[in-house]
């Protein structure tokens, strides 16, 4: 009887949830017509609606003490406002002295129950430490005592402030912002070390920055004089994994804690405010997993991880933090001081000493890594990870696979970076990867991940023969094994497809990514920016192939996704427009590709600012429409300008240069000024020829261009050849419908149709687009 | 890294994953053990004042025991379900063990040293926790369960509703109204003490 009363209360109050509160009197009224007691108790159940929101509201905490002090108690002349969180050894309070409320400070207390000798000798270090410390970015110490009952207390500082990742947020500060600082945070690590105090526990938490913007450390509960030979082990041992996630790798190793600890700290925090994200994975890990991260686990560069980094400053932060962030701390800076010059060397844009040996040190770490048993090990964990219940859909386990192998894959590229390239040991770490992959044999899944990496690299470093063989093989054995996870399949079609566009195989590659979109077409969960890469990659085979009616529909779906996504002003959005754009100037139709490239310029110079490789592209396809529309003078301001970016950004060798010098070669070929038109051309060539392999199609479109001009000298024994090549490799690459072939083709005509062998400079071009 | 998994888990593991929900009766008591033993490697680990979250321990034995094992989402969340009733478990019986040694007529206080590593209640008395959510059990099972998945096994709205199999709007208002029945469950049991 009881039991169906309480069923039908509940009945009751589940509908009542179900009503906006403004009408549930009704719905009590006719629920409980004659039943006023059924009434009273929904109503007293729903009278709990607020406050029911908030209990058992997170899952229940294993280890978490009690506080046991109530707020108003009064210690010495202070009285307990409020709680304003618990350390390591006790509860920290906002208290009022009690005879000038004003005053505010921030009383530490020992809860009763945890006066120890222990804990009081802990106490007692904190407070000689404190006392002892007199600087702007660390809390003061003001007092401190015993309570009447024996409990110690310490008194000090109240700051009034935010956590300096929520401040960060909150006032959305700028990368230099962020450093700066940051450098005020280092300035306080700085003088504790001096003093020969190591921090131990720093996080955000224990930053706080005040409303004037000044960043205060807290809480030196467990810092601990740099004294050798005296350290209990239980103290090591108590402390660790205070904070995992920030804690260093001798920490969590419980081995000695030195200033490269904190060092090392202050390296993750660093990291979390520039990229938003913990290094090594470690914000969305289990706590048991955080140990061997952070002990294992490369982080990613932090330029790969925050999209907005300036570019100016991404490759010094980059080699800053990673140098901070190292496992071993005698690879790291030597000191705080170090680390705090190098990075105002990074704001002043003087050249970091970061980098120094960087290239050495990746190399290392990679052949240590690439020991494939162990490497086995973590892509197998990696594996494991993507079943954790979080990981609810398929393609989110993909998804944070392909993260994984990416961190590899970046490690190892990193030693590809032109400016550190160290060809042997590229080679060699390859080599052995290859090698060691064979032993391995036993799981598929595995092999085929780690070959899918093997091949990227490969094709990253040009070779071309070894990429395709890991490649192919990977998406065979996918193919062969996991032809229903349409996911996994399209990323490794889309690889290989990739490198068939590499070595100018566009039927092949045109394929490769046409089955790759129609696995991810309709894929539901499908991040929509996959879906935009897949349109885009198959849009540019057919773009450069000359099928431009679909070529066109499938930029425009693209780019309506992105506009969806990310909205009119993201740097994404302005790579749609502009590929967009091309289109219609190579189908012929400059005016209408002018307007967008012009918003892609402009979405680019807000997101990048004026002196940014990424405006290079636009400019240069923007100097083609004006080329194409009679406008040389324009044309050529353009195309110099990015010339000029590419130099001072890229330096005077880079292979980027090509581009510029072939489009400025084709304007002085059409004014008429030949000898500078071959200059622009040969130099142009050389830079591909040194960079691309043979066959390749951007060599091609120059040899041709470089024939023309020699024609137009008089020289059709020497343009012939080239002539003739530039036709043959760019109608074998994308066929003969291609705008790149045709204009080749009509140079080459040119030569033929003129006996003399002097052809009009230019008429190439002009108005043929 | 990870101790491998018995013979004997592995083979339940299979059948189980495969579809056999007999299987996993039989694997309840071989996790529980596990976890037991999680469980009190944590909780003599924990620096005081550390707060663990149950999700990180049921994530562990999670991780021991079905590894890379390519497992189907529904099994997990069971998986979880019986992790989260066998954290409860653990937890009130400690709370239960540590009141009776407190009221132990004083004759063997714990040592403080020794407190420490308890865990110690928030501001939720677990074992009238526990008692009221055993009555809200016995005449509205659902949200006692939904009750116990998120707040002693850590899961979310979305894998609550896949191991319930009902809606996740279903799981937050059973939720909240569950949470109202046991609030006003404690609040009489506090007035009647």
């Amino acid at each position: 009887m009881r039991t169906d009363r309480r069923v039908h209360v509940l009945a009751l109050l589940d509908e009542a949830l179900q009503t906006p509160p403004e009408a549930r009197p009704a719905l009590l009224d006719s629920a409980c017509r004659d039943d006023a007691e059924l009434r009273r108790e929904v109503e007293s159940l729903l009278d709990l609606e607020d406050k029911a929101d908030g209990f058992l509201a997170d899952p229940v905490p294993v280890a978490v003490p009690g506080t046991g002090v109530a707020a108003g108690t009064r210690i010495g002349p202070y009285r307990l406002v409020e709680l304003l969180g618990r350390g390591g050894m006790g509860a920290v309070y906002r208290a009022v002295r009690e005879d000038d409320f004003t005053k505010q400070v921030a009383i530490k207390l020992v809860q009763r129950e945890r006066v120890s000798p222990f804990v009081l000798r802990r106490f007692h270090e904190e407070r000689q430490i404190l006392a002892r410390f007199e600087h702007s970015n660390i809390a003061r110490l003001l007092d401190g005592g015993t309570t009447e009952d024996g409990q110690p207390y310490l008194v000090m500082e109240h700051v009034e402030g935010v956590p300096i990742d929520r401040y960060c947020a909150e006032r959305q500060l700028t990368v230099p912002q962020r450093l700066e600082l940051c450098l005020q945070v280092a300035s306080a690590l700085a003088y504790a070390h001096q003093n020969l105090v190591v921090h131990r526990d720093l996080k955000p938490a224990n930053i706080l920055v005040t409303a004037e913007g000044i960043p205060k450390l807290l809480d030196f509960g467990i810092a601990k004089l740099v004294d050798p030979g005296d350290e209990p082990a239980s103290a090591a041992t108590l402390d660790r994994m205070m904070t995992p996630q920030y804690a260093s790798p001798e920490q969590v190793r419980n081995e000695p804690v030195t200033p490269a600890s904190d060092l090392y700290s202050f390296g993750v925090l660093l990291y979390q405010l520039l990229t938003g994200r913990l290094p090594c994975g470690l914000d969305t890990c289990t706590l048991l997993e955080a140990v061997r991260l952070i002990c294992d686990e490369e982080p990613l560069r932090p330029s790969s991880m925050a999209g907005d980094l300036p570019r100016g400053l991404a490759g010094d932060v980059d080699a800053i933090l990673l140098k901070t962030l190292r496992k071993e701390p005698n690879r790291r800076y030597p000191s705080m001081e170090h680390l705090i010059e190098d990075i105002r060397r990074c704001l002043a844009g003087y050249p970091v000493l970061a980098h120094k040996g960087t290239a050495l040190y990746r190399a290392r770490k990679l052949i240590g890594r690439h020991r494939w048993g162990a490497a086995a090990a973590l892509v197998a964990l990696v594996l494991a990870g993507g079943f954790l219940l979080r990981e609810q859909h398929r393609w989110r386990a993909e998804q944070q696979r392909t993260e994984r192998t990416i961190t590899v894959l970046q490690g190892l590229l990193g030693l590809a970076d032109p400016d550190q390239r160290d060809d042997a040991t590229v080679i060699q770490v390859l080599d052995r990867a290859h090698r060691d992959l064979a032993e391995l044999g036993a799981d598929p899944e595995i092999r085929a991940e780690l070959l899918g990496i093997l091949g990227s690299i490969h094709r990253k470093l040009g070779h071309g023969e070894a990429a395709r063989a890991a490649l192919a093989e990977s998406l065979a054995i996918w193919r062969e094994r996991h032809p229903e996870d349409r996911l996994g399949m399209a990323i490794r079609l889309n690889n290989l497809g990739a490198l068939d566009l590499d070595q100018g195989l566009s039927r092949k590659a045109e394929a490769l990514f046409r089955e790759a979109l129609a696995l991810r077409e309709g894929l539901d969960g499908l991040p929509p920016e996959d879906l935009v890469v897949s349109l885009n990659n198959l849009a540019t085979v057919l773009l450069y192939r000359g099928e431009f009616g679909e070529a066109e529909a499938l930029y425009r779906r693209g780019l309506a996704i992105r506009l969806h996504q990310f909205g009119p002003d993201d740097p994404r959005v302005s790579v749609s427009l502009r590929s967009l754009a091309a289109v219609l100037y190579y189908r012929g139709d400059a005016a209408a590709a002018e307007p967008l490239l012009r918003d892609a310029l402009r979405i680019r110079l807000a997101a990048y600012g004026p002196e940014n490789t990424e405006l290079a592209p636009v400019l240069d396809l923007l100097g083609n429409v004006r080329f194409a529309e009679g406008d040389l003078v324009e044309a050529e301001a353009l195309y110099r300008q990015a010339y000029d970016l590419r130099r001072q950004r890229l330096g005077e060798e880079h292979v980027d240069l090509a581009k510029s010098e072939r489009n400025l070669a084709e304007i002085r070929l059409t004014e008429g000024n030949l000898p500078e038109a071959r200059r622009l051309a040969e130099s142009a060539l050389a830079r591909l020829r040194k960079a691309r392999i043979p066959a390749d199609w951007h060599i091609a479109d120059v040899e041709s261009i470089l024939g023309a001009v020699l024609a137009a000298q008089g020289r059709p024994a020497e343009a012939e050849p080239l002539l003739r090549d530039g036709y043959e490799t760019l109608a074998r690459t994308w066929g003969e419908r291609a705008t790149l072939t045709r204009d080749a083709k009509r140079r080459l005509a040119d030569l033929d149709h003129s006996p003399s062998g002097r052809t009009i400079p230019g008429s190439t071009s002009i108005g043929t687009r | 890294m990870q101790p491998e998994p018995s013979r004997e888990v592995t083979q339940l593991l299979d059948a189980w994953s495969a579809g056999d929900r007999e299987a996993l009766d039989r694997l309840v008591p071989l996790v529980i053990e596990d976890l037991r033993s999680l469980a009190r490697a944590y909780l003599a680990r924990e620096t005081p004042g550390h707060t663990l979250q149950p999700t990180a321990l049921v994530n562990e034995a999670f991780l021991r025991l079905i590894g890379r094992r390519q497992v189907r989402i529904e099994s997990r969340v069971q998986f979880f379900a019986v992790l989260a009733q066998t954290m409860r478990r653990i937890l009130v019986d400690h709370a239960r063990r540590k009141k009776a040694a407190r009221h132990g007529g004083g004759a063997t206080p714990v040592p403080l040293e020794e407190a420490w590593d308890l865990p110690m209640k928030t501001d939720v008395d677990l074992i009238a926790l526990d008692e009221a959510l055993e009555e809200l059990a016995s005449f509205a099972p659902r949200q006692a369960e939904t009750v116990q998945l998120a707040y002693f096994g850590g899961l979310t709205f979305d894998e609550i509703a896949l191991a319930l199999e009902v809606s996740p709007v279903t799981v937050k208002r059973d939720l909240k109204a569950a949470k109202m029945w046991l609030l006003k469950e404690l609040e009489n049991r506090d007035a009647g003490a």
